[in-house]
This record gives C-alpha cells, structure tokens and sequence, in this order.
C-alpha cells in the first residue's frame, strides 16, 4: 500500500496537517482541523483547512487542494494527512490500521548490518512539530502507536516532549518505541523518562550478543554494547518496561543460547524477549553474504534459547518465520508477522494447510528464502 | 572443574584451561574466554557495564538483609496433645499458666516485632501445638492487623500445626484473615502414626480428614505440609512421596531429623547419619523428577531453595542458608515465656538448658538491648562464610550459607569445623547432585526450571 | 605417617589450607622440617581409618589450593570493591560520563558518523 502520492496543489505555502473527513462535518472548530475528502467537487467546503480531491479539479476553489490522488483511495474518516508545499502528500495516520507509528527522525547513531530502515545523516529536528501535531490529531481510542526512527532519543528532550504529549493526549493508547537504548546511559535522561509515569509504555531494545565487541559490530557502533547494558538497567530502575529484541542471522545465531542466558541472568526485568527472523528490506541486502543464514539451520539454537528465557520464565516470541522452517515445538512461539503490507506466499506454499497462521513473505523477502519451503499438510 | 563466582553464576572448564586462564594464557578470542566473559568471571577492558552488572546482581542476592527480622516467630503454648520421638520441645501437660504464652507477652513481643524496618512481616505461629492457645492467635492477628494497617506495611500469618484440634471457628477466623496453615505429614499412615503418636494413635486419620475440612474453607493452595524423615521412612522415599501425591499437595519439603532437643536424646532409635539421610533424598528426587516430567506437579521445597540459589539472580528468603546466617537477622523467636532466640533451634537449645543464643525477654529488655546485644552481634560475626575456613575456599560458597545454631548444637562451636560438619557433608553432597542431574539430564533440568519458578511443567519451550 | 611439602614450591598458607581440609579425616599436624620444608603428620583418629591415600589427596589439594590463592590474590581488589559498591550508598565508581546531562553528551553517544 502507498502511503505518500505526488500531488498538483494550490494554495499551499507551508505543510498542512490535518484529519481527513471523507463524511462532512458540522463544527467548525472540526472543519479546520480538517481535510475534506471528495472524488471531484464537493458543494460544502467552507471553513475545512483544505480539499483532498481523488480526481483532477479544474475550478479551483480558493483554498488549500491537493488533487489526483487515486492512490490514496483508502483515506478514510480520521486519518491523518500532510501536505507539503511540493505538492508531496504523506498519510501520517490511518485509524483503521493497527500498526501506526510515528517515525521520529531519520538520523541514527548506530549503522545496524541489517537495518530495515537505512539512516540518512539529516538535520530534521524541526520535525517534531509536526510530531507533536499529529498526536493531538489521533484518535485517542486508537489501541496502540510506535515511536521508531532513525533513533528517536537523538531528539533528546524532544523525545521526551513527544511521550509526554502522548501521555496526555493519548492516555490509553500503548506506546511501544523502538530504541537502540544508548542514551539512556546518562542516568538522568532515564530518569526524566521514567518521571513521565507514562501508562502504556514499552521500549523495544535490541540486543545482538552477550560479548561487547560481537554487538558493536553488529550495530557498528564502538561503546554501542556498554551503553545499552547501562541503559537498560538504568530504564529499569526508574520503571520503565522493557522488550529485548534479537534478530536472527548469521552473526548472532553462534552465541544466541548464552545470549540467553546472560538476559536471563542479567535483565529478568524485561517483559518480552523477540527473537526475529531477518527482514529483506535496506542495508541488509548489502551485507546478505555475510548476514544469510537459512533459518532452518539454526532450529537448534533457537530452540535452546528459547527454552533457556522460557524455563527462567520470560515471555519469548518467534516473529518473521515461516512456519514450515520452525521446529513445531516452537509454533506456540512464532507470531505472524503482521503488518499493512501485503504479505504474500511462494508457489511452493501452494496446498499448505497452515497459511492461515503464517505470516508468508514480506514481497522483499521472496528473493532469499529457506531451501526447507514446503506445504504442510 | 566448576567455577562459580561471586554472584552465583557457573561454568565448566576442563583443568587445562583453568590453568591457562590462571597464567594469563587462555587466547581472548576463545569461545571459552567469551563465556567466561559474558558469565564476568574475567573483564577484559575497563567498560563499567560488566561491573554494574555484577554489583546489581551482587546486591539483588544479599536483599535479605534489607528485610531486617521478616520471619516472626510466636511460641504461643509449649503443650501439644502429639508426643512425636523426635520432637524437640513440646509437653504433653494441661498447665496453661506455665506453658502458654499470656496476653501481655504477646502484647510486648508484637511491639518489637513493629519496630523491625521491615516493609512485609511474616508472623508464624509455632508450639507446641499453637492451636491449644488459639485466644492467643486470634489476639495477635487482631492487633498485628491494625498496627500493619497504621504503619502501612504488610503481614502475613502462618499457623504450624498438626490440624488434630482444628474447628470450624478456627477455620472461620483464618479464612476471614487469611491465615495459612502448614502442618506435618511424615507418609503413610504407618510411618506417620508410628513417629507421632497420640492418644488413640490416629494423627494420619485426622490429617487427612482436617486437610480435606481446610481446603474446602481456605482453599487448596492454602495449607502445605512438611515431612520429617526418620528411620522407619529410610528405605521407603516411594511410599512417602506418594502419599502427598495422593493427598493432592504441589509441594514436600524433605527434612532430616534436626539434632537438637529429644531428636538428640532419642537418636538411638530414630536417628541415622547423614548419608543414610541422603541416600533416601536421592531417591526419592529421582522419583519426584519421575512423577514431575510426567505431568504430577510436586516440588521438593529443598532443591527448589537450592535450585533458585545456583540459577537465579533471585535472592532466597529461607533463613538457614544465608551468609550471614539468618538467625535474628531474618527470623526472631519469642517463646511463650517471653524469651527471644535467634532461631527455633535456639530456642530448642535452650530447652535442652543452654541459652547461650537467648537474646533477650521482652518483659525485661527493649529492642535495642535485643536486637544490637552481644548474643546476636556474635551469630552474626560468626556467620559469614566468606571468611569461615573451609567455606573462603569453597566453589559453593556464593550458593550456600552459614547455620552456626547447627554448628553449636553439632561441634560445641558456632563457627564449624568444615572438613567435619554434617551440614557441609550434606550441602556439599546436594550441590553436586542437583549440578550433575542439571547438566546431565534434560528431563531433571527441565522439572528443575519448574521448581524454580514454581508453575508445573510447560506443554512446550 | 608423615609427609614433607617445600615451601618454596607451596606457599604455607596453601599447605595449611589443604591440611585443613583433611583434618575430618585425620587429625593433622603440621611442624618444620629441613630447610624450606614442613612436615605434616597425619594421624587416624581410630585403628581403623586407614591413610593410605592421603598423600596423593594431598597433592591434589596442594594444586587445587594453589590455583585458588591465585585467583584470589588476582581478583581481590575487584571483589572488594564489588561488596564496598554494593553496600555503599556512596558511589565508588567513577560515574562523571553517566552522571552526565544527556545534552552535554560527553561519551559522543549522539554523534552520528
């Protein structure tokens, strides 16, 4: 599914931010929040901060207008959009999606091997305006909302400005941000996380080895290992709930049990532990020689692990695997990989049983795939 | 060779390595180097994550102290209408001036147990058979209830008993407070009868017939059970595992007798060594593990304390395996004369007539004169095992713990002998075993992990 | 029975360690012998105790003892700070960076190459 579209505008100076209203509405103080919605002309415009219009309008009204945005066919009541001046159109929010998240900036301090979403080296601080905007727009019932990057805590007191309007704006929908944990080295700026007393907040930290030097070369990152380990114990103390993720690949299946292990040993705060399959999007196809590793040649280790975190009691998850590679022991485990991209199945899935409950292929993922595909029956 | 370190983390290197690491040798990019690296047996550069690491778990494991006198235990009558061989102090007498605790004792005793900085209190009723003064009981909850309610702390109670005298009134008052009961079931009806007799030798029958009453009013978690064994039960672990099985318990704790009180006097005809002792404790491990795997959930209470010692970073709340020794530190005694002891074995001692652990009377002495005096400042000094020869040495020294009531009432001395101590014959024995079925055995590890963390067997991973 | 250790090769304190764990045993003594030597007497407290093994224990116990006084010695200082740190309420730990404001970053943590 497209999320952005070039669009021909007018009367747009300055990116515009609002709700889309596919049904019209009667306040006002709606209407300005408000991008109307129309396959061609609408008869009511008045006082809606602009039109979003399907189709090609010749009459142009005086007021904002992006039109010709076929692709963007799904925007319904409640979503959240922004127009930039350039005429690009970004859907920042769809409320009928469960997978929202607002990524906060594009800049990373760490260069992971396999990052799904490669950093830029970009001054965007001034985005979290625009963060920050978006937030009051959401719906408050949406059930749960990602804060991702790039690494979000690089905004630093931007960051914590950003969860603190979640919290008040959106006080019953789950946070859960993903974070590389490192800045939560300094003590205090764990603490002045933890003082928000957010509700429903979980951060998702990656781990990738219990050995310094195999994790900062993972995330190529020197220091990266000291700063997360401190970090973590650092959240922990001033309450903040934790989620450990560890993805899979070549470089971190050797030492995945006494991984294990160590989490058990060092980190039984942590709520969740996800141990993911490799994802073929970004920088991993760059280093997918020394990254590939069939997942139905490490069952052995995943299956230690996961027995290690689940006999010490932790709550363990399997994502990104398809279920006829995972030892059937740890189908109990294996969550499908849900997202708004449409997954989709290889012809060897042809006359499997179980595809109801797999979570198949992100379309990236079709070119390197285990040698162990085959239909269940 | 087993390497454990200070925060109760093990390793297995053969001695070759061990050597090589000792002289600097072991090659940093070893796998073995990487484990011990990961488990901070060795650091290698000067990062303090390691460091911070080991003192969060190093601190995490010595939080018993924090809770500074948690168990509280309340001798409310020496009488009992049980007259067991290896009892150590109870009489069988209907003189309740002399052998009940009064209501101003008791009064006294709960003002000190208030004065502990202790955030949870645990309140344990003990005899003699506590039951004979339940007025007593119900005072002292009364009162600890409303002096936990104003000091916003929490308490909890525990009645010992042998549930022969349990009414439905007491049962009302401890499901109304939430009082739980723990009791003693030493097996079947045979060895049970034979090891507590009273009159009309029906202590089995009635047993099972107020556990049953029990569970109904307080609920089927609500009462365990602990197991003294003796020598009739030495060659018969089967039989005496089973009986909890079948009586429907999740826990046994499979004590040996203690060598205090009667239990010395009479160890002629009930007593055994330590390896008769343990050699019924294997075997009936090996058949726990047994019933275990196949999907009967009953923890043996012993391996699960040791077990969560050796593999967690969890610390352990049991009073008799802490360094230094929990007596007075996590447990207090006020015996029904108003005498505070350091532990029940102390307190057993001094029943014998030795009151050399004796702390203090509550009727004549106050809480710092208890608890900073001479008697308890000696136990404590004397048990910390990180500095007791023998144990300064020892690789299972961060998983075990002092107990220097035993070595006194053993070998005449609160700090041990080591190479001649029945409580290191017996740890030292258990260490290996539990080490040996963990590393060797997949199904032991796995009801291991159970135990620890005390939920039955998983389905799966 | 009596057996003579070198001092020069065992320190006295790693010969008394494993002395001491004989004496459940055995009573022992230990007395000096020729020049860096010491002698132990082992002694059984009842006829019939046999001693046969003990030298051989004795060696064993004299390397085992050996390795852990070194990795006593090497690793004091480490374990004595860990118990100081972990009482304290103090800190006894260097911890200017992570008692740094995130702002002022001085580990470069931030900083993105």
């Amino acid at each position: 599914m497209r999320l952005h579209a070039n669009a021909r505008i007018s009367g747009i100076d300055r990116t515009l931010i609002g709700r889309v209203a596919r049904t019209p509405v009667a306040d006002p103080a709606v209407r300005a929040v408000s991008w109307r919605l129309v396959n061609d002309r609408a008869a009511d415009i008045d006082g809606y901060l602009g039109v979003l219009a399907l189709d090609d309008i010749d009459a142009l009204p005086a007021i904002p207008i992006a039109h010709g945005l076929r692709h963007l066919d799904y925007l319904d009541d409640g979503d959240v959009v922004a127009v930039d001046p350039n005429g690009f159109v970004r859907t920042l929010y769809r409320r009928a999606s469960r997978h929202n998240f607002i990524l906060v900036t594009d800049q990373c301090n760490s260069y992971c091997l396999m990052c799904s979403q490669p950093p830029k080296a970009i001054d965007d601080f001034d985005r979290l305006d625009e963060h920050l905007r978006l937030v009051e727009l959401i719906d408050p019932a949406t059930e749960s909302l990602g804060i991702t990057g790039g690494e979000p805590t690089l905004f630093r007191d931007g960051f914590l400005t950003l969860i603190e309007h979640c919290r008040n704006r959106l006080p019953s929908t789950a946070l859960h941000v993903l974070t590389n944990g490192r800045m939560f080295f300094y003590r205090q700026f764990a603490a002045k996380l933890g003082a928000l007393r957010h509700p429903n907040l979980v951060l998702g930290v990656p781990l990738y080895s219990d050995i310094d030097n195999e994790h900062d070369y993972v995330v190529q990152a020197r220091g990266a290992f000291e700063e997360t380990v401190l970090g973590l114990m650092n959240l922990d103390e001033h309450g903040v709930a934790i989620e450990l993720r560890v993805v899979l690949h070549r470089l971190t299946i050797p030492r995945l049990a006494s991984l294990a292990t160590f989490i058990a040993r060092n980190f039984p705060f942590v709520c969740h532990v996800a141990l993911m399959g490799l994802e073929m999007f970004g920088l991993v196809h760059r280093n997918l020689d020394e990254l590939w590793i069939d997942p139905v040649d490490y069952q052995r280790e995943l299956r230690d692990a996961a027995q290690i975190l689940g006999d010490a009691g932790m709550t363990v998850s399997i994502y990104n695997h398809q279920l006829c590679v995972v030892d059937r022991s740890l189908w109990p485990l294996a969550r499908k990989s849900i997202s708004d991209w449409k997954n989709v199945y290889l012809p060897e899935c042809d006359g499997c049983t179980a595809m109801e409950q797999c979570g198949g292929f992100f379309e990236s993922g079709v070119k390197r795939h285990s040698v162990a595909i085959a239909p269940l029956r | 060779m087993l390497l454990v370190n200070e925060t109760g983390e093990h390793l297995f290197t053969s001695r070759a390595d061990l050597v090589a690491l000792v002289g600097h040798e072991l090659p940093k990019d070893s796998p073995l180097f990487a484990d011990l690296k990961a488990k901070h047996f060795v650091f290698d550069s000067h990062s303090l994550a390691p460091f911070e690491l080991l003192v969060a778990k190093y601190r995490t494991r010595k939080s018993f102290l924090d809770g500074f006198t948690r168990l509280n235990i309340f001798v409310v009558s020496l009488r009992c209408e049980h007259s067991c061989h290896y009892c150590q102090v109870s009489r069988v007498s209907s003189d309740r001036v002399r052998y009940d605790m009064s209501e101003e004792t008791a009064r006294r005793a709960l003002a000190l147990v208030f004065r502990s900085p202790a955030p949870e209190l645990k309140i344990e009723f003990q005899g003699g058979e506590p039951l004979l003064n339940f007025e007593r009981i119900q005072q002292i909850v009364l009162e600890a209830e409303v002096r936990a309610q104003s000091s916003g702390r929490r308490v909890e109670f525990v009645v010992t008993t042998n549930l022969a005298l349990l009414d439905d009134v007491m049962l009302e008052f401890f499901r109304a407070h939430g009082v739980i009961l723990s009791t003693s079931l030493d097996g079947p009806a045979d060895i049970h009868d034979a090891n507590r007799p009273r009159p009309g030798n029906d202590s089995h029958a009635r047993v099972v017939s107020n556990l049953a009453r029990a569970r109904a009013v307080l609920g089927r978690d609500a009462i365990g059970a602990l197991t003294t064994i003796t020598r009739i039960a030495l060659d018969r672990p089967i039989d005496v595992v089973d009986e909890y099985v079948r009586l429907g318990f999740t826990s046994i704790f499979l004590r040996p007798l203690s060598p205090y009180g009667f239990a010395l006097r009479s160890a002629r005809t009930t007593g055994y060594s330590t390896r008769d002792f343990l050699d019924f404790y294997v075997r009936a491990l090996d058949y726990l593990i047994e019933l275990n795997a196949a999907g009967t959930f009953l923890v043996e209470s012993y391996a699960q304390l040791l077990l969560t010692r050796m593999l967690t970073p969890f610390p352990t709340g049991y009073v008799d395996l802490q360094s230094p020794a929990g007596a007075g530190v996590g447990a207090v005694v006020y015996n029904y004369d108003g005498d505070v002891y350091a532990s029940d074995e102390a307190r057993m001692l001094a029943e014998m007539g030795d009151t050399r652990f004796r702390l203090g009377n509550v009727h004549r002495d106050d809480y710092s004169s208890i608890f900073g005096g001479e008697p308890l400042r000696s136990i404590t000094a004397a048990s910390v095992i990180e500095s007791t020869p023998g144990c300064a040495d020892c690789a299972f020294q961060t998983w075990c713990g002092a107990d220097p009531v035993f070595h006194y009432a053993t070998q005449g001395d609160i700090v041990p002998h080591i190479p001649s101590s029945a409580f290191h014959e017996k740890h030292v024995f258990l260490f290996k075993h539990l080490l040996s079925l963990y590393e060797h055995d997949p199904r032991a590890r796995r009801v291991f992990w159970s135990w620890v963390r005390n939920e039955p067997l998983a389905e799966v991973a | 029975m009596i057996v003579a250790v070198d001092t020069a090769v065992y320190p006295l304190d790693v010969v008394l360690r494993a002395c001491h764990a004989l004496s459940g045993r055995c009573s022992v003594a230990v007395r000096r012998g020729d020049g860096s030597a010491v002698e132990i007497e082992f002694t059984a407290r009842d006829s019939a105790d046999s001693l046969a093994g003990l030298p051989r224990e004795l060696d064993d116990l004299l390397l085992d003892y050996t390795l852990r006084a070194r990795i006593a010695e090497e690793t004091r200082p480490i374990r004595e700070l860990l118990v100081a740190q972990a009482f304290c309420e103090a800190d006894l730990l260097d911890r200017r960076l992570v008692d740094a404001d995130e702002n002022d970053d001085p580990r470069g943590i931030a900083v993105i190459r």
